[in-house]
């Protein structure tokens, strides 16, 4: 695509809530690979006299997830109905927010090329979820276990202007609402979705261009990358054809990003929102609010952040330590109550070679994480090599076997005993006299004494404390 | 009635449409009047003079939670009762919508 224009886009991403029971019944809400149809009942098909009662958890959710994206709560909220047709709502509506969104203004930071960028909040809400259909041979089966299932919605401005922002944000909400204990946001389970709102615009233009293309139920984020693409060329070439594309949803045809026109974007005024009758009015105390903002933990920007400043551990060691709720845990608990040198030392160990056993090889039961910071301590204090560390970590993650062992039954422990040192580089010296002198007149040839002494030692201890010995020696 | 509160037979037909609801051009006209009536009707609403009373839901009632504790459903044989013959597997089958 041509410099001339830029991409904006807003997201619209839902979250399903870990909640033990659906958002307005006591339906058990953990549906997943449950036989089709077990887990509904009257409020989950909108039955005559079927009464919807709101799950407190899930609101008090709803309520921590606006906070951690920085928004103002409505303290008078209320849910309303948006009402259209369509076989996996057989209610004919949805409950959902429509003028007094739980969350409203808020935003939360990414980090792109360019430095921190803000992204707007517009609102977060909370609804439900469809059922769910598969579409096969001509015929659509219907089941309705996910139907009435908690979902957040969270409404972004349109304030992204690349792919690799929209992925970025998406990749921190995935991460917020995990450090939350709001979600799993497991995409492989549909608990997180993508709706994308895109268009472009001629740059250096301020103002949103007169068209905005939807594309709904987008499942995972490298199906919404492959969408902003297709979408990018599909719209470019309109434009460039002096046209504007038309103002629509479009649906996916298949993994690949390619989208297909369904129908001319609805209005908001077809959906007929109004106030649900059967939910009383909510109104959240300050209290309330207080309490559960007490609840949040130090979010993913916050944390990382903190590794930086305080251990210096580099970005990128850092990001990946943050990036999931397990990965941070376990290293906190590894590096609880040891100082900042070793603190970063260690993460880089962590990210580096305990990354790739924990991908590669089978875990003994009995191995111990603490034991890398140890590990990692010895080759600080200079009792181990770097290279025997890391044979002796692998040996200890495959085995279980308790890395002090190991270096004992191998010996592999460095002499670090000066009296121990001295002994073998006098040895050397008596033994090499003419490699001596040599050295004496040149330098250079000094590392073969280094060498020779090395070698004598099996490598057993730290190359540099030799060296300096031996430099110091011939200058006597 | 006043003249802007007037509804069109297009837009009878576009709110038939939102309803799924089949309108016949006859129809349409007599809806719209109808409707048009009602809407009148409930403008005179705004004759009363509110001023001084508090906004008001439809019940006094506010905060109906539940706990979130999962209680059983139906049994997915109460669920398909009514549709035996058009479900698989559990699943309620109807014509595709794809």
């Amino acid at each position: 695509m041509s410099d001339s224009y830029e991409i904006v886009i807003g997201l619209e991403v839902h979250v399903q809530s870990r909640t033990k029971s659906k958002m307005f019944c006591s339906c058990d809400a953990n549906y997943f690979n449950t036989p089709p149809n077990t887990h509904v009942c009257p409020v989950c098909f909108g039955l005559p006299g079927a009464l919807p009662v709101p799950n407190k958890r899930a609101v008090e959710l709803c309520i921590k997830t606006a906070l951690a994206l920085n928004c103002s709560i409505n303290q008078e909220t209320k849910f309303d109905r948006k009402n259209y047709f369509y076989p996996d709502l057989p209610k004919g509506f949805q409950i959902s927010q429509y003028d007094q969104p739980i969350g409203y203004s808020g935003y939360t930071n990414i980090e792109t090329k360019e430095g921190v960028k803000r992204i707007g909040v517009t609102r977060v809400h909370q609804e439900e979820d469809t059922g769910k259909s598969i579409h096969n041979n001509g015929e659509t089966l219907l089941d309705f276990n996910k139907s009435g299932v908690p979902l957040i919605e969270i409404v972004s401005e349109p304030d992204f202007r690349s792919k690799e922002e929209v992925t970025a944000y998406c990749k921190r909400l995935r991460q917020i609402v995990r450090y939350l204990g709001v979600s799993n946001a497991d995409m492989e389970r549909g608990e997180m979705r993508f709706e994308l709102n895109m268009s472009l615009r001629k740059k250096g233009d301020q103002e949103l261009p007169k068209y905005k293309v939807e594309v709904k139920n987008i499942a995972s984020i490298s199906v919404l990358e492959k969408v902003i693409e297709h979408e990018l060329k599909r719209q470019y070439e309109i434009l460039e054809n002096g046209q504007t594309p038309k103002q629509e949803t479009r649906g996916l045809i298949d993994m690949t990003g390619e989208t297909v026109s369904q129908r001319s974007k609805e209005n908001e005024a077809d959906y007929r929102y109004f106030p649900e009758p059967d939910i009383p009015l909510i109104k959240l105390s300050q209290e309330m609010i207080d309490e559960i903002k007490n609840t949040i933990p130090e979010l993913p920007q916050e944390k990382k952040d903190r590794y930086i400043k305080e251990y210096g551990i580099e970005k990128d060691t850092a990001e990946a330590i943050i990036n999931d709720v397990d990965t941070f845990l376990e290293f906190e608990s590894i590096t609880a109550n040891v100082n900042s040198q070793l603190v970063s030392e260690v993460s880089k160990w962590f990210v580096g070679d305990y990354f790739s056993l924990v991908n590669s090889n089978k875990r003994s039961k009995e191995f111990k994480s603490e034991w890398l910071t140890e590990l990692v301590d010895m080759v600080i204090q200079k009792k181990i090599t770097r290279s025997n560390a890391k044979e002796i970590l692998e040996e200890s993650f495959d085995t279980g076997e308790y890395i002090g062992n190991i270096i004992k039954t191998k010996g592999l422990e460095m002499v670090s005993d000066t009296s121990v040192l001295e002994t073998v580089v006098n040895r050397i010296f008596t033994s090499n006299l003419k490699a001596v002198e040599d050295a004496r007149r040149n330098p250079n040839a000094a590392m073969f004494l280094v060498g020779q002494a090395m070698r004598e030692l099996k490598g057993q201890a730290d190359a540099q404390t030799v060296k300096n010995m031996i430099f110091d020696k011939l200058k006597q | 009635m006043n003249p802007k509160d007037k509804i069109t037979i297009e837009e009878v037909k576009k709110i038939a449409q939102l309803a799924h609801i089949n309108v016949d051009d006859m129809e349409a006209e007599k809806y719209a009047k109808q409707i048009g009536d009602i809407l009148a009707y409930v403008e005179k609403l705004k004759e009363v003079d509110t001023e001084g009373y508090e906004f008001k839901s439809q019940t006094d009632l506010i905060n109906v939670f539940r706990e979130d504790i999962p209680e059983p459903s139906l049994e997915q044989k109460e669920v398909v009762k009514n549709r035996q013959k058009k479900s698989k597997g559990g699943s309620l089958v109807i014509k595709s919508v794809l």
